[in-house]
């Protein structure tokens, strides 16, 4: 086990009520922002459990070798209870957290033993991927104990995927398009949209002035604005600039419909903050896999 | 003084209160068509949008109710194809809507073309081009005044969308000179298979159509074009050789870096730019030496371009430092120096 402790300098870890803030806070930036999280948990079984001093040596041991595998992104904590830690992995979901374990078991199991420490100890472990702001760590720390009574293979992970309900996000779609029948046509297919975890609400509007008359753009929901570039009041590019000098711009996810095809216009169009770029006549069924695209990634 | 008999005054305002009167009428009356008119068009779009949206995007979901039993109701329909044909691109929907345009509106454009009123005419060769009504293109032929050229222009764009073998034909017969952007619009119906047979044949066009097919050949990017065009770099024509320039820029790639180095000495500065901004697809170890000789030209634009071509390349920067270094040409050394201020700005 010295073999895979790498140099490294050593530090006190984190206990369980040390995490408690830190998960509480990450907890809340998870639906605010999209945010991945998951929490892992470890626990390292021995084949003589009343061999309390070795016992004590080996937490010390495995507890160096976690923290110098974990990142700087990543927070280790240890569980009350002997040979538990949990490591939470602030930006990463279910499958890193996989990765990071079976990486984990591997090095483990490759590498030679001190004679002085039991080799038969084993690791196990469990995946949580947390998607939801309702959930406490009491919940997570429940759950563990439950899962780790019921794993009996040494190597065991199991995956959790009670905490991963995702609430339903609100995001607001709006069409600006002077043309009434194809901004119907739009509207009607965003709507047909059916996409997990998102409520679509769309309204229309005639032109760019309309739009920023309305108060509609001004709550913190992600907004997606589907505009033409020439509008008869206050075009798309006029829109796209005041959209983009807002404070909390970043909400707005940007489709230009246009007619010109130049590069120079394309060029303009995406440094001045537009995300998705639509020369008319475009297919129905790209923008609806591009929608769907953006969606996935948020 | 001129002397007027009071009945006189009052016969001539009395005529002109008439003709005000008579010119009232005709507008009110005129209005209230136009209120009429938009009237039906807006009901006729109101009771039939489910029913086209169901027929454009499901198969045997045809409704006798779409078929349109006025003129009103004729150019309800039009303003729905054309808002589905300029925003979306589905052939089946554009398939729908010329098959329905050929049975169901195939008779009022006829009847249309047969129009006393000019504009009436024109309205029916726009739309028997928009909704590609082939059999009424005889028609178009012999309706037209051949020697109005909008009327040519316009028959010229039915063929090009819709005969294009023919198209061919009668635009190297064609007596009237279309601007660049006319025959822009002309070329761009064409695929690239066609343009590249008209190209064999440029000596027959005129030169805004020469221009112009250069410059859609190029916009439509094939690899196939690229040495045709390549041959145009030795025309006779200063203007020819510009826009092949410019269109080989567009595409982006360079087969043969020797074809262009002969331009970075030519008299004509458009010709340098081009070739400034030609030397951007190739690595600055091949073009380095030409671009310093292009960022010390007597022309402000070539030297703006050599330096921005210069910088694109990621050894640029280091290169434009040595070059303010070694050279004496304080011009090139002033442009130098703003094309890395900028760089640093921007990073």
């Amino acid at each position: 086990m010295n073999t895979l402790i790498k140099a490294t300098q050593k530090v006190n870890i984190l206990k369980e009520t040390d995490i408690i803030p830190f998960f509480d806070v990450l907890k809340a930036n998870v639906t605010r922002s999209n945010m991945e999280m998951t929490v892992v948990f470890l626990k390292a079984t021995v084949t003589d459990p009343n061999q309390n001093n070795v016992i004590e040596e080996l937490e010390e041991q495995i507890a160096d070798f976690l923290v110098s595998e974990v990142r700087n992104t990543d927070m280790l904590f240890k569980l009350d209870g002997s040979l538990r830690w949990g490591i939470l992995l602030t930006q990463n979901g279910e499958e890193e957290g996989n990765a990071f374990l079976n990486r984990i078991f591997q090095l483990v199991k490759n590498d030679y033993f001190p004679s002085e420490i039991d080799s038969t100890f084993t690791l196990q472990g469990i995946i949580v991927a947390v998607k939801n702001d309702q959930v406490t760590f009491e919940d997570l720390k429940g759950k563990q104990f439950e899962v780790f009574n019921e794993l009996s293979e040494p190597w065991e992970i199991e995956i959790v995927t009670s905490f991963k309900a995702q609430p339903l996000k609100r995001v607001k779609v709006s069409i600006l398009e002077e043309n009434a029948i194809f901004s119907e046509v739009l509207e009607m297919t965003v709507q047909k949209m059916v996409i997990d975890h998102f409520q679509l609400e769309t309204k229309v509007f005639s032109d760019g002035y309309e739009f920023l008359q309305s108060d509609w753009y001004l709550s913190g929901h992600t907004h997606l604005v589907i505009m033409n570039d020439i509008l008869p009041r206050k075009n798309g590019l006029n829109v796209l600039h005041t959209l983009r000098n807002m404070a909390n711009q970043k909400k707005f996810i940007i489709y230009m419909m246009t007619n010109r095809k130049s590069q120079g216009d394309m060029n303009y169009a995406y440094e001045s903050g537009v995300d998705e770029y639509l020369i008319k006549p475009f297919d129905l069924n790209l923008l609806q896999a591009q929608l769907k695209r953006t969606f996935a990634r948020l | 003084m001129i002397e007027l008999s009071i009945q006189l005054i009052l016969y001539i305002i009395a005529i002109l209160l008439g003709f005000c009167g008579i010119a009232m009428i005709y507008l009110i009356y005129q209005r209230r068509y136009e209120e009429r008119k938009k009237r039906e068009m807006e009901e006729y779009i109101q009771i039939t949008k489910v029913l086209w949206q169901e027929y454009f995007l499901e198969d045997d979901r045809f409704n006798v109710t779409l078929i349109p039993k006025n003129k009103h109701q004729i150019l309800a329909v039009e303003h729905i194809f054309l808002s589905n044909l300029r925003n979306i691109s589905n052939p089946s929907i554009q398939q729908k809507i010329y098959t329905f345009a050929q049975m169901y509106l195939k008779e009022y454009y006829q009847n249309e073309l047969k129009s006393r009123n000019w504009s009436r005419k024109m309205n029916a060769m726009y739309r028997i081009a928009d909704f590609h009504i082939k059999e009424l293109i005889g028609i178009c032929e012999v309706s037209i005044n051949h020697k109005h050229s909008i009327e040519v222009f316009q028959v010229l764009k039915i063929y090009s969308i819709l005969e294009k073998e023919k198209f061919i034909q009668e635009l190297l017969l064609c007596n009237f000179s279309f601007s660049e952007s006319e025959n822009k619009k002309l070329f761009s119906y064409l695929e690239v298979e066609m343009l590249q047979r008209l190209l064999g044949k440029m000596e027959k066009l005129q030169p805004a159509a020469q221009y112009a097919l250069i410059d859609t050949i190029a916009a439509k990017g094939s690899m196939d074009v690229i040495e045709k065009l390549e041959e145009l770099l030795v025309s006779e024509d200063i203007e020819i050789r510009i826009r092949t320039l410019r269109g080989l820029e567009r595409m982006g790639v360079i087969r043969d870096i020797e074809t262009y180095i002969p331009f970075v000495n030519s008299s004509i500065w458009e010709e340098r730019l081009m070739v400034a901004k030609i030397f951007k697809h190739a690595p600055l170890t091949y073009t380095a030496e030409h671009l310093e000789k292009l960022l010390q030209d007597s022309n402000w634009w070539v030297r703006s371009q050599a330096a921005s071509t210069i910088i694109e390349d990621p050894r640029g920067y280091q290169r434009l430092k040595e070059f303010i270094a070694t050279t004496n040409d304080q011009y090139a050394i002033d442009m130098a120096n703003e094309v890395l201020e900028k760089r640093k700005r921007a990073v």
